[in-house]
């Protein structure tokens, strides 16, 4: 199973050399021209019109975009957090992996995290912001609402973003590929006054640890 | 007639004139300098923003007032600035280029003006108010902008200003499509329009299909607001957002279809010959606009509510009839007779600028890559090159064009050089730094951040940029009003124009021409004369 940072990186590494292709090729053709084609020399002007050019030009436009779709929604059937039912019935799981389920809350400024299968809640305490703390190389199920505006869950690092709304539960699976601490998560969508604070931190950690931790913090609330 | 022209003379022209004449000329440039007007104001908030956000933590004002700043800016530059600008010049100009003497409807017209000014005083009027102006960003998404999370008045007076400037930009699109419908001079078929009233065309079509989707989504919100009961959960908050994107996507090509119209004719003028691939530019512009009403749910990538597929399939198709109008471009300029003036030279920027917006539109029409950089500041990079790389750049070009044509005189060229090479490096030092920060996890409309370590950086070469652009828009200020009283003499064409306004008096008399229209056989009528003439 690849990750979302994974497949995100496989896609960018394809469309970012051809924009920055074209952006080259054209920056280049126009300084060129305008310095070829400076008015002052007696040349013979070209035609107004080459249509059959026109039409072989568009027509391999037309390709590069349908290229371009073909590894998007190849990239789309692969991506492991699309909430397909058929995610979440453990499709794209490994044999014998158990997922971990976490629901998230978002709410104005601060986030919440609820691991049903332990009874533990993490919230913000004070100005601290909430903690994820997640196993690596395990699927991880999320159910996301929000309780009053539109929230956005975005972990930079895992390439990857959604939506919480109030009344709807967005579901996703991320997997988390090694332990340690990620540079945090924070809210994407605009939400009034705080929207800049609200943020959470993310660790990832060994299966056996993060058993071990959920054990030990099994009914807190916090 | 022709001592009058050589000597440029200033017609006094008083405040009621200005402001309640019916000429189409009068309308056009009171629309145009009110929406100038506001650029000017917006991009004063725009550098208070750089200002905050040069370093982490909060210098300048308080996250309250950031929030208000950042909704102000866009709200004006959109609503205030961008769309009345674009169909200005449309009203100004199309006439003019069409062999017409006025504008179909001119009263309903000069109302859009009035409309538009107060429209803007309300939504800025929330300044004013106890609780501040709107904060909700400029798409006030519910429910965010519903009475529990922004309560006070200044939410709704945006949404008045909102409505009048939506009325006031829909009244000019019909005046514009019955002037062009109705009143093209003999001989001037559609396929004859020069490119600018081809991309006022097409504009309009868009404002009139698009916009009362947001006058009904605002007139909706305002209920929501003072009674209750329509954008409710679970769905109400996406129904605004499909109502609100309906809009909110056709209107970024109705600020600049008439934009790439003005830089196609000043690419062709400047390059002696005329446009190159005319007609598939013409209908990669219908394609363009047609693509355009099917594009809105790329907004909404990540919120799990709209066929991501279908909407990345429509966004990625926008970049074959775009590839085909800088074929156009391009093609124009090769094998011409390239002279760089100032048009000339903001055409260029637009032509490079508006590319870095263009590529990473459709770097972002992939929804596996929004998903990262979606609400980041990538797509603040991108839709900054696509407004001021695009918008902002092909109107310094339309501007430096056809000033002598509405002033009778030229704008000085020294300082328009100085003007625009500030304006390009600002424009790269203050935009492109921010596609890294989007990319390294920073939030759009955040009024504070902590920086993991290189974001102070990039933030400062950001602002620096942005204050090379305000040094930019002074010297053209200072250009502007230099040149209105000494700048040279335009006479009727000072840059071997095409098309028909190039045939009319500087500053063109109330009736637009005053001797018999060239015969129209192109869309170049001036340069078919011309040709003619050395063929003789």
């Amino acid at each position: 199973m690849i990750d979302t940072r994974q497949n995100y990186d496989d896609l960018f590494s394809v469309y970012w050399p051809i924009m920055l292709g074209v952006l080259v090729v054209i920056w280049v053709l126009t300084i060129v021209f305008v310095i070829r084609y400076r008015a002052g020399a007696d040349r013979p002007l070209r035609r107004a019109s080459e249509s059959k050019l026109e039409y072989v030009y568009a027509g391999s436009l037309a390709c590069v975009a349908v290229a371009l779709l073909v590894i998007t929604f190849n990239a789309m059937s692969d991506d492991p957090a699309d909430s397909h039912p058929a995610t979440l019935a453990g499709a794209k799981l490994p044999a014998g992996a158990q997922p971990v389920r976490i629901k998230t809350t978002a709410a104005k400024w601060k986030w919440r995290f609820d691991y049903p299968d332990y009874g533990i809640a993490q919230t913000a305490v004070g100005r601290a912001p909430a903690r994820l703390v997640v196993p690596a190389g395990v699927p991880v199920q999320f159910e996301q609402t929000s309780i009053d505006v539109i929230h956005a869950f975005w972990i930079p690092e895992m390439r990857f973003k959604k939506d919480a709304f109030p009344g709807r539960v967005h579901r996703f699976v991320l997997e988390f590929p090694k332990p340690g601490i990620l540079s945090g998560g924070k809210c994407a969508e605009y939400c009034g006054l705080d929207h800049s604070y609200m943020t959470f931190t993310v660790r990832v950690m060994e299966p056996g640890e993060f058993r071990a931790w959920a054990e030990a913090n099994r009914g807190k609330r916090q | 007639m022709t001592t009058r022209t050589a000597s440029a003379p200033r017609r006094r022209t008083g405040p009621i004139e200005a402001f309640a004449g019916t000429d189409h000329k009068r309308i056009g440039l009171a629309a145009g300098g009110v929406g100038f007007a506001f650029f000017l104001l917006a991009g004063l908030l725009a550098m208070l923003m750089r200002a905050e956000l040069a370093g982490p933590g909060m210098q300048v004002v308080s996250e309250n007032t950031y929030n208000q700043v950042f909704t102000i800016h866009g709200s004006t530059m959109f609503y205030l600035f961008a769309t009345p600008a674009s169909l200005a010049i449309g009203i100004y100009l199309v006439p003019l280029q069409i062999g017409a003497t006025g504008i179909q409807w001119p009263r309903a017209a000069l109302t859009g003006v009035w409309m538009l000014i107060a429209g803007g005083l309300i939504m800025w009027g929330g300044f004013l108010t106890s609780s501040g102006a709107a904060a909700g960003g400029w798409t006030a998404f519910d429910p965010l902008s519903d009475t529990p999370s922004s309560p006070g008045p200044g939410m709704d007076y945006w949404i008045i200003g909102v409505v009048l400037s939506a009325v006031a930009a829909t009244v000019w699109a019909w005046c514009l499509l019955a002037t062009i419908v109705r009143r093209r001079t003999p001989g001037m078929t559609l396929l004859r329009m020069p490119l600018l009233s081809w991309g006022v065309l097409v504009a309009c079509l868009m404002v009139v299909a698009s916009f009362p989707a947001l006058i009904l989504a605002m007139v909706l919100l305002y209920i929501d607001r003072h009674l209750g009961g329509v954008f409710n959960p679970p769905d109400g908050a996406l129904a605004y957002q499909h109502l609100f994107w309906f809009y909110g996507h056709p209107v970024v090509y109705v600020v600049f279809f008439p934009w790439v119209g003005a830089v196609a004719e000043t690419v062709a003028t400047f390059s002696g010959t005329r446009f190159f691939g005319y007609r598939l530019t013409v209908l990669s512009l219908l394609a363009f606009a047609a693509l355009s009403m099917s594009v809105w749910g790329h907004h909404m990538f990540t919120e799990d509510a709209v066929a991501n597929r279908y909407f990345s399939l429509t966004s990625t198709a926008l970049l074959v009839p775009a590839g085909i109008e800088y074929f156009g471009l391009l093609g124009t300029m090769f094998r011409g007779r390239i002279r760089l003036a100032a048009p000339m030279l903001f055409a260029l920027g637009f032509v490079l600028l508006f590319l870095i917006g263009g590529l990473t539109g459709i770097f972002v029409g992939s929804p596996e890559l929004d998903y990262h950089v979606h609400d980041s500041y990538f797509i603040v990079a991108h839709f900054h090159y696509t407004l001021f790389g695009g918008t902002v750049f092909g109107m310094f070009a339309a501007i430096y064009l056809w000033f002598p044509k509405v002033t009778g005189r030229l704008l000085g060229e020294t300082l328009a050089r100085w003007h625009f090479a500030l304006m390009f490096v600002g424009a790269l030092l203050a935009f492109v730094p921010m596609f890294f920060l989007g990319h390294e996890g920073m939030p759009r409309r955040v009024a504070n951040y902590t920086d993991p370590g290189n974001w102070e950086t990039l933030n400062i070469v950001a602002s620096i940029g942005g204050y090379v652009i305000f040094v930019s828009i002074v010297l053209f200020l200072v250009n502007v009003f230099r040149s209105l009283r000494t700048g040279r003499p335009a006479g009727p064409d000072p840059w071997q124009g095409q098309t028909l306004e190039w045939a009319a008096p500087s500053p063109p008399p109330r009736g637009n021409f005053t001797g018999p229209l060239p015969p129209v056989r192109s869309y170049a009528p001036l340069l078919d004369l011309r040709e003619e003439a050395a063929a003789r």
